[in-house]
């Protein structure tokens, strides 16, 4: 299986490649009113508008910094309700590319972490870093969309 | 005089003094100072480091990977967010219609064939002859990348004679290339004159029966598509490789 690598500050964290749609370049984002710590904005992907979340905010309480390797890595979210929509996390250092097995990652306490030649890799588990209030804006955010 | 500059920018930066802390803040626009082992060590140095026994050639070893990495954490230049958002906002207008086919040319005949087969369109080259093997489509066989593969001739195995193997007639082209193709596990390769690319083109639903004279489309032709003006058959895949295999047998 293959799997995107990236950082969260100093922890690297993989993320499985077939939920990706695009890896793409930091762009201007522009702030949602009235949302939850841990987000970054939102931009327009090719006509629809997409809710941007940072995970060095999420996780470190820091905005991630604004580098070349510092990419917004759309992915397909699973959102309340059914079907998929999608989704951008900001993420430092997404420039590397790994075949793993999805065995290779054993469970270390709360996270899912596989050894690597490089150090620890850990799955990243979007569910669990999404906070109640997160989850509100998400769902607000794709059923406006629908209106 | 290369080698001169290289001595004169190595020994300009061994004199400069390490950035003072407080300069911390702007030195992270640039990228960091790289440790350019390869320079000094590797394949482009003395060649003396220890990692070569391994790796053979610097562009092997993971440092050196690294190293290229390291040009990605540089601050993007001025504009660079703004004109992502820009072309990232627009909406694609152009969606492909049609099937993805490489279209080439075999002698005077145009022929397209799906991309699902393709694997690799090379440069021509000598094709090694088979003993007893003299006439029929097989051609012999070619070196890719260091692995034989049966030649084989489309143009012999769909009755195109004309032009076949012929000089091309563009002129500054170079003479044909090779087509790479696999289907059900078997690789072949095919010389062709020219190769335009891969095209989409929309096929008829329903194929009209070609006419009687057409010997191309009655081998293995899937429909007949105009083209910029060109007529080109496009083959069927499971035709065209079941014809193959039988003339090869």
């Amino acid at each position: 299986m293959l799997f995107l690598v990236f950082q969260v500050g100093a922890d690297r964290y993989a993320l499985e490649a077939v939920r990706i749609i695009e890896v793409l370049a930091m762009v201007e984002l522009q702030k949602i009113a009235g949302a939850p710590v841990g987000t970054a904005g939102e931009f327009v992907y090719r006509g629809e508008s997409v809710p941007v979340l940072d995970l060095c905010l999420l996780t470190l309480g820091r905005s991630s910094n604004l580098r070349l390797s510092t990419r917004i890595i759309l992915l397909r979210h699973e959102a309340q309700g059914g079907g998929q929509k999608p989704l951008g996390l900001i993420a430092e250092h997404a420039t590397e590319l790994v075949t793993k097995g999805l065995g290779e990652f054993t469970s270390v306490g709360d996270a899912l972490v596989a050894s690597d030649p490089r150090g620890r890799l850990r799955l990243l588990q979007l569910d669990k870093l999404l906070s109640p209030e997160l989850r509100d804006l998400l769902a607000v955010y794709y059923f406006t969309q629908t209106l | 005089m290369l080698a001169d500059f290289k001595t004169r920018r190595r020994s300009e930066a061994a004199v400069t003094a390490p950035p003072a802390p407080s300069t911390q803040a702007v030195a992270l626009d640039a990228p960091r100072p790289m440790v350019d082992c390869w320079q000094h060590i590797g394949v482009w140095g003395n060649g003396s480091c220890v990692e070569l026994k391994t790796h053979l050639h610097c562009r092997n070893c993971p440092t050196y990977a690294a190293a290229a990495m390291r040009f990605l954490d540089a601050r993007p230049p001025a504009g660079y967010r703004r004109e992502w958002t820009e072309h990232l906002a627009e909406t694609t207008t152009t969606v492909a219609a049609g099937t993805a086919l490489l279209v080439f040319r075999i002698g005077d005949e145009w022929l397209a064939l799906g991309i699902g087969v393709m694997e690799e369109v090379g440069e021509s080259r000598p094709i090694h002859s088979l003993p007893h093997r003299r006439e029929g489509v097989l051609l012999g066989v070619v070196n890719v990348r260091g692995e034989l593969l049966a030649c084989v001739s489309v143009g012999r195995l769909l009755g195109i004679d004309r032009g076949v193997g012929r000089g091309s007639a563009l002129p500054d082209k170079s003479s044909g290339r090779l087509l790479v193709v696999r289907h059900a596990g078997e690789r072949y390769a095919f010389p062709v004159t020219e190769v335009r690319g891969v095209q989409h083109l929309v096929l008829p639903d329903a194929a009209p029966a070609p006419a009687p004279d057409d010997q191309v489309m009655g081998a293995a032709g899937r429909g007949r598509v105009e083209w910029r003006g060109r007529s080109v058959c496009c083959l069927d895949e499971a035709k065209l490789f079941a014809t193959l295999n039988r003339s090869l047998a």
